[in-house]
């Protein structure tokens, strides 16, 4: 019966496809199809025949319960805090290079605001000294608060 | 109507029941089941198969595949292990029956 058939089809649609799945699917059909065929030689109509089959259908939650079956639907709820994450870290990943890359331009017209400023050009230069590990520091940090998430 | 939390517990003995006779078919278990309660007892398709999921995991049945009746279909077979447990159950229901009817108006 091909009503009973997408019936299935679609309550299941969210059960991992494998030979358990199938299984279940299969005998459920079974059922229901021998229920149907009954009501039929019984008097009933097509309409009647699928309508009663199918409010007796009961509840597809609990049958994934008591099979401990897990469904794409439990699986989503981590899968979109997954994906959350990731993007979230590839924010951060952007974010962290371009300010590595402004870095260096920063720290030059520090060091040129500086210099102007005080006029001391003959020590200013160790701005860039310091500023090498500073920086190697700051793109440590920032990488850490992505690997966090 | 009888609330499913109740008569959950009972669902295996009803299977069991009609095999202990013979061995069976879903339709024809959900049917007798049905015919046996007088209509005061509807099982859900999908109760009826966890059951029957259950008790064979449990080794209690064992199922096999035949087309004798021109339809292929899955039987279900009692076995020794599925015996004791159904007598089981009837010895576990008079217990209930004698203690709770001491609470019965």
């Amino acid at each position: 019966m091909d009503m009973i058939r997408s019936y299935i089809e679609t309550m299941f649609r969210s059960w991992p496809e494998n030979e358990a799945t199938e299984r279940v699917k299969t005998q459920l059909s079974e059922l229901m199809e021998d229920k149907y065929q009954a009501l039929i030689e019984e008097g009933a109509s097509h309409n009647e025949a699928l309508g009663q089959v199918i409010s007796e259908f009961g509840n597809i939650d609990e049958l994934r319960q008591e099979l401990g079956i897990e469904t794409d639907e439990d699986l989503s709820a981590d899968e979109i805090s997954h994906k959350e994450r990731e993007i979230l870290r590839k924010q951060k990943k952007a974010q962290r290079h371009i300010l590595m890359d402004n870095f260096w331009i920063v720290l030059t017209v520090v060091y040129f605001l500086v210099s102007f400023m005080t006029g001391w050009w003959h020590i200013s230069w160790l701005l860039f000294v310091v500023a090498v590990p500073l920086q190697s520091y700051l793109n440590y940090l920032l990488k850490q608060s992505e690997e966090e998430l | 109507m009888i609330s499913s939390d109740m008569i959950r517990g009972y669902v295996d003995t009803m299977i069991l029941y009609f095999l202990m006779d013979r061995p069976s078919y879903a339709y024809e278990l959900s049917r007798q089941i049905r015919q046996r309660t007088q209509e005061k007892y509807i099982l859900k398709e999908t109760t009826l198969y966890s059951a029957l999921s259950r008790l064979e995991q449990a080794g209690y049945v064992a199922s096999f595949s035949d087309e004798s009746s021109g339809k292929r279909r899955t039987y279900y077979r009692l076995l020794e292990a599925g015996r004791d447990y159904y007598e089981e159950k009837c010895r576990e229901w008079e217990l209930i029956k004698q203690v709770i009817e001491r609470f019965i108006r």
